[in-house]
C-alpha cells in the first residue's frame, strides 16, 4: 500500500525549502533564494504556506538597517519531512 | 525552481541536491577562517621568535594576547558581514570545536603566564592539532586530519629539541600544517568544483 504524500511538501519549491532547512539550523531568505533559484515573489508565497502549516518558523529581524528574514524548521516540519521521505521510499520499493 | 508536482525519484533528487548544495556552500568559505588565523599565528610566532631571540626576553609572548584581541574581532565582523547566511550542523560543530580551542588556549596562556609555570606552547600545539584533526574528520578532509594528528603527537617530542625562543618555530610549523595549508587547500578544492 502506498503511503499518502503530504501535498504541502509534494511541490518542488516547498520540498527544496524544507530540505535546506532540515540540513541547516537556520537560513535567511537570500540564501534560500540563491540555493533554490526561485523568484522572490514565489519564494515568499511558499515560505508563507509552510509557515502557516507550522512546518517552518519565520523571524523578521534587522541587521543594522537591513531587514532580514530568517527561516527555521520546526518539530512539526521535521516530522512531516520524515514522514514524506518514508512515503517516498514506499513508492520506490514497489 | 517552479512550484510543480513530480515523481518520487524527482523528490529524492530535490532533497539530495538541496542538502549537497548547502554543504558545498558552507565548504566554499570554510578555508578562509583557517587562512586568516593561520597567517596571524605564523606572523605572530615569527615576530615573537625574532624579538625573543634578539632581546632574550620571553615577555614578547604577550603579543599572543594582542593577536587574539585584533584577529578575534576581525573574524566576528567578517562573519557578520557574510550575506546569504546559513548555519548548519557542520558549521555549528566547527564553530564549537574552534571556540572551545580558543577558550582553552586563552585559559592555558593566562594560567601559564601568571600562576603555574607550564609549557604553554606544547599544550597549545597539542590542542591545536586535536582541534584540526576533529575539523578534518567533520569535513572528511584527510590532509587536515592527518596534519592535526601529526602535530598533536609531535609537539611533546619537538619541545625537547626546541629550547627558548626556538619553540616559536614549533608554533610556525603547527600553524602552517593545521591552519594555513589546509585552508588554502580547502579554498582551492572548493573553487574547482
Amino acid at each position: 500500500m502506498f503511503k499518502r504524500l503530504d501535498p504541502l511538501l509534494h511541490s518542488e519549491l516547498r520540498l527544496a525549502i524544507v530540505s535546506i532547512l532540515v540540513n541547516l539550523n537556520e537560513a535567511d531568505f537570500v540564501y534560500i533564494k540563491k540555493t533554490t533559484q526561485a523568484t522572490s515573489g514565489n519564494l515568499s508565497v511558499q515560505i508563507d504556506k509552510l509557515a502557516e502549516a507550522g512546518y517552518i518558523a519565520v523571524e523578521k529581524v534587522f541587521e543594522g538597517k537591513k531587514p532580514k528574514t530568517i527561516c527555521r524548521i520546526t518539530e512539526e516540519g521535521l516530522n512531516a519531512f520524515e514522514e514524506y521521505v518514508d512515503a517516498i521510499k514506499s513508492y520506490l520499493q514497489k | 525552481m517552479e512550484n510543480k508536482e513530480f515523481t518520487p525519484e524527482k523528490s529524492l533528487q530535490i532533497i539530495s541536491e538541496a542538502i549537497m548544495k548547502s554543504r558545498r556552500d558552507f565548504e566554499k568559505s570554510a578555508g578562509t577562517p583557517l587562512i586568516i588565523w593561520g597567517s596571524a599565528v605564523v606572523l605572530t610566532a615569527l615576530i615573537v621568535w625574532f624579538l625573543w631571540s634578539k632581546t632574550g626576553n620571553p615577555a614578547w609572548n604577550y603579543l599572543w594576547f594582542a593577536m587574539t584581541a585584533i584577529v578575534g574581532p576581525i573574524m566576528l565582523i567578517l562573519n557578520k558581514k557574510c550575506t546569504n547566511k546559513s548555519e548548519g550542523i557542520i558549521s555549528q560543530t566547527l564553530g564549537q570545536i574552534w571556540n572551545s580551542f580558543g577558550g582553552i588556549a586563552i585559559a592555558i596562556a593566562i594560567i601559564g603566564s601568571l600562576l603555574i609555570p607550564i609549557d604553554i606552547t606544547m599544550v597549545i600545539v597539542i590542542i591545536l592539532g586535536y582541534a584540526a584533526a576533529l575539523t578534518g574528520l567533520v569535513l572528511r578532509n584527510w590532509v587536515i586530519t592527518i596534519g592535526g594528528f601529526v602535530m598533536a603527537i609531535l609537539a611533546p617530542v619537538a619541545v625537547t629539541y626546541l629550547v627558548g625562543s626556538n619553540v616559536m618555530l614549533l608554533m610556525v610549523g603547527a600553524a602552517l600544517i593545521t591552519l594555513l595549508i589546509p585552508g588554502i587547500i580547502l579554498n582551492i578544492t572548493n573553487r574547482k568544483r
